[in-house]
């Protein structure tokens, strides 16, 4: 029977059980918070990453899941105490983090690995973060359904809009974070610029009744892909080249012309948090033997010019000269307008 | 002024409502004052009320596609509040009325889908109305097509979903109420002549309003708040609030806007609840 | 009614309800990397590894800690509350009650960009209490509303009887009243329970390493692996909840005398 009693009982359980899991001292001192994503990434982080750094530094490290949009939040808010000492944030909440002065510069002598990771990876951050990895735009397609790939993007868009593919063709939504990117790489490949992305919508308007679905997630392009529902799509090479193999051996990738547009991961350490151990984070990060281990697991490419990467693993990776960045200030001012246009021209 | 002996005093009126009244304000009113300074471009550290604007709000009236935006949330809360409702009915009647041991493996049965959450029924149906999915495998196998239908990616995948995440949002309150209804009321309408049909009508139905009203308003807010089902299996043709604010923070990083976004989505749930207890009023049984 | 037509009924509906569960339960046994249908394979392989998932295990403990406090302490200011409204008054139906059922109308994935902003504001650091909080105010909404609706049914005589009989409001409170709106509380705190354990949208912009709750680690683990351990964890997930549940509802079995 419910007496007073016990139903007071259970509050005080409840209550002492959240204050002791509850507000945590600011930890200082011996550990340090960074960021990863879930599932396979995480395990990399802390098979390849952590131990190392733990090596090096006898400090604990607490990993916080999400994404950048939700890291970048958390540091806005919270400016004086950040709540994360490095975080690998997406490109252009980088730069809007070092705009905001919520960020600090890396340099040699607190990040040694610095020297041996190529500028393309750290010089559009002006050093306030650089990307131990890389991966870059790639299509997809169905090897038995689809025999030749198109070779360049505007090859790939003239003949979906034709039909030859069918209704089986899956590219980026604009609610996946790196949409104004690829956006913006579609524009240029054929013609247009960060300026004039009307090669790009009117190219998308035009396929837009053979799309399946456009993406938001990598869930879901690669459900279409097991499944078999789409033949052929947009997607990372890293992750194309993970689901190759026995379980999927009519998959093929390959990467159209003129160029590929190169996704970053700039790691980052925070201002006010404990800096000297995500220095030494960030530095572990841009470590060519975690690297390795990292590129094994995931298949995107590691930045370190000393990794070293097996020669039957060689043939998948890009050589920098074929891959495009954006001028991402430019890019940050249009993206707003990119997604409305995005509303009314392709969701119409 | 005689006061009834179960009347509570002023003094223990404002005991009892203290707490509530406290965690609302706190946790609930200040971070919706924060929003709202959002969505009129106030940033939150800086508080300079010389940066207030209402272009945001603007912006939201004057684009179509926003306004459709609204219209579509607001259909799929009512397409799939009306349908929860008529479904769940039956079932939390018999949960409510049914002694068998049965009662309460199908009251699991009706819990799963909300204690599995969105992410698990989204995976499951991705992978029912798939075309390489469980009903076009059937299909295709019995030769009743051909071709594998798209199921999936369009309202019909998402209602079906919906429905099933919040069905025990529904079932709950319903059977509560029941619960509380004499059966020996409907026993007496059906004495004195009444069939099934109109004892359901005229007894039954009148008296679980309440319940009914409580599921309904439940389901339709949780609807106008998904963000998760629809993203994953909704299709090209419309979007809703969720998913505008969501890309507005994750995609544009325009927070003041998605601060606009959130807070239209809250003035129209208000209204709803409102409208609603309204109509509850005028046929309340008090 | 005939209650035969409604226990078919339910059992068809229970059955399609579940069928959608069955195959991510088979989902969960497929050993392979990537989900598909059909399955390759059945191994428990996931169910034995997610134990050494330290991510996981935290965000177990962190959901039920949160569930059970956020949805005790909101029937704790939700039953006076529905108490002090029952009564009626211009005031209380149509301000005081919309304003404590306020916190539904908010979308959670904006609930949550509030509370970071707020918190932040206020020079509180992210951590489990700030995550209770805002379930507890979420899980208001529903333990108050299912408990007055139940409170409306109740005969005022009833009350009446045991004050004129000698109780006290207390006396009258817990031996007549609670009672009665016992299965109703037990309802709308089950639901309160499990809004909170599956949340993800409150809780995704407040999440550190610390609070992470177990939808918030499935769906981060979603949206970027396409894996088959995404359905063993699930599938854990609704076995915890069903034991509560099922648990809550014999507690709130009313006998009827």
């Amino acid at each position: 029977m419910t007496t007073r009693r016990s139903v007071l009982k259970m509050l005080g359980a409840g209550g002492a059980l959240a204050w002791g899991g509850g507000s945590l001292v600011h930890a200082q001192g011996n550990s340090v918070t960074i960021t990863s994503l879930g599932g396979k990434w995480e395990q990399s982080i802390r098979e390849h990453f952590i131990p190392l750094f733990k090596k090096r530094t006898g400090a604990e490290v607490r990993v916080v899941l999400g994404g950048p949009s939700q890291w970048s939040a958390q540091i806005e808010a919270q400016p004086n105490r950040p709540p994360l000492d490095a975080v690998d944030n997406s490109e252009l909440l980088a730069i809007a983090l070092k705009n905001k002065g919520l960020v600090v510069k890396l340099t040699p002598d607190k990040v040694p690995n610095l020297a041996d990771t190529p500028d393309l990876f750290r010089k559009p951050f002006d050093d306030y973060g650089a990307s131990y990895q890389y991966s870059t735009s790639a299509l997809f397609h169905n090897r038995e359904k689809i025999p030749q790939a198109p070779k360049t993007w505007a090859e790939f868009f003239e003949r979906t809009a034709k039909g030859e593919f069918g209704r089986a063709v899956t590219l980026p939504d604009i609610s996946y974070p790196w949409a104004p990117h690829i956006i913006w790489h579609f524009a240029t490949a054929l013609g247009g610029s960060v300026d004039n992305l009307d090669p790009a919508f009117d190219a998308l308007k035009k396929i837009k009744p053979y799309v399946v679905k456009f993406w938001s997630t990598a869930l879901e392009v690669e459900r279409m892909v097991i499944s078999k529902e789409v033949n052929i799509g947009y997607l990372w090479d890293g992750r194309i080249i993970a689901m190759m193999g026995d379980k999927n051996p009519t998959l093929a990738f390959n990467r159209p012309g003129p160029n590929s547009v190169v996704v970053l991961t700039p790691a980052q350490v925070v201002k006010g948090g404990n800096e000297k151990l995500a220095f030494e984070w960030v530095n572990t990060l841009l470590d060519p033997e975690p690297q390795l281990q990292y590129y094994k697991l995931i298949n995107f490419t590691p930045t370190n010019r000393k990794v070293v990467i097996p020669d039957d693993m060689k043939a998948t990776v890009m050589p920098l000269s074929d891959g495009v960045t954006p001028p991402y200030a430019e890019l940050a001012k249009v993206t707003s307008r990119i997604v409305d246009r995005w509303n009314r021209e392709i969701r119409g | 002024m005689t006061r009834s002996s179960t009347d509570f005093g002023q003094l223990a009126r404002i005991v009892l409502l203290l707490p509530a009244t406290v965690i609302v304000v706190v946790g609930y009113v200040l971070p919706s004052l924060v929003l709202a300074a959002m969505s009129f471009g106030i940033v939150p550290g800086t508080w300079s009320l010389s940066e207030a604007t209402t272009s945001h709000y603007a912006r939201l009236i004057g684009d179509v596609y926003y306004l459709r935006v609204v219209g579509y949330t607001l259909f799929l809360g009512i397409v799939v509040s009306v349908l929860t409702a008529i479904l769940a009915f039956p079932v939390g009647y018999y949960l409510a009325r049914s002694r068998s041991r049965l009662t309460s493996l199908y009251a699991v049965l009706t819990f799963t889908p909300l204690a599995v959450g969105m992410n698990m029924v989204t995976l499951g149906w991705m992978v029912i109305l798939g075309k390489t999915g469980f009903i076009n495998a059937l299909l295709l196998q019995t030769g009743a097509i051909k071709d594998p239908l798209q199921l999936l990616y369009g309202w019909g995948a998402v209602i079906v979903a919906m429905v099933h995440v919040v069905f025990t949002f529904m079932v709950l309150p319903i059977e509560a109420v029941v619960r509380q209804i004499d059966p020996s009321l409907e026993k007496a309408a059906r004495i004195l002549g009444a069939g099934p049909i109109r004892t359901f009508l005229e007894v039954v139905l009148p008296l679980s309003l309440p319940g009914i009203a409580a599921g309904f308003l439940i389901v339709f807010l949780q609807v106008c708040g998904a963000f998760v089902l629809p993203l994953l299996l909704g299709g090209q043709g419309f979007t809703l609030m969720p998913i505008a604010i969501w890309e507005q923070i994750t995609v544009s990083f325009d927070r003041p806007f998605a601060a606009t976004l959130s807070v239209a989505l809250i003035l129209i749930s208000i209204v709803v609840m409102l409208v609603q207890m309204r109509i509850m009023r005028e046929k309340s049984l008090v | 009614m005939s209650l035969r037509y409604l226990s078919i009924y339910s059992a068809v509906l229970g059955v399609l309800f579940v069928f959608p569960l069955l195959i991510v339960v088979a989902v969960s046994l497929d050993p392979g990397d990537y989900i598909r249908f059909p399955v390759s394979g059945y191994s428990p392989r996931w169910y034995i590894e997610m134990w050494s998932n330290q991510t996981i295990v935290l965000a177990l403990k962190n959901s039920l800690i949160v569930g059970t406090v956020s949805s005790l302490i909101g029937a704790a200011v939700a039953v006076p509350a529905a108490l002090v409204i029952a009564r009626g008054g211009w005031f209380l139906e149509r301000v005081a009650y919309p304003f404590f059922l306020s916190s539904f109308t908010i979308p959670w994935l904006v609930y949550g960009l509030a509370l970071l902003f707020f918190w932040g504001a206020a020079g509180f650091d992210l951590s489990l209490t700030t995550l209770i909080v805002g379930h507890t105010v979420i899980a208001i909404p529903y333990i108050l509303r299912v408990t007055l609706a139940v409170l409306r049914g109740m005969p005022p005589n009833l009350v009446r009887a045991a004050r004129i009989s000698g109780a006290s409001p207390w006396q009258a409170f817990f031996h007549v009243t609670l009672p009665y709106i016992r299965s109703g509380l037990v309802a709308g705190i089950s639901f309160a329970f499990v809004v909170s354990f599956t949340n993800i949208p409150v809780s995704l912009f407040i999440t550190t390493a610390d609070n992470i709750t177990l939808p918030v680690a499935i769906f981060n683990y979603m949206v970027n692996n396409f894996e088959p351990m995404v359905a063993t964890i699930s599938v854990v997930q609704v076995v915890m909840i069903g034991i509560i549940l099922v648990t809550a509802r014999k507690v709130g079995r009313v006998e009827r005398s």
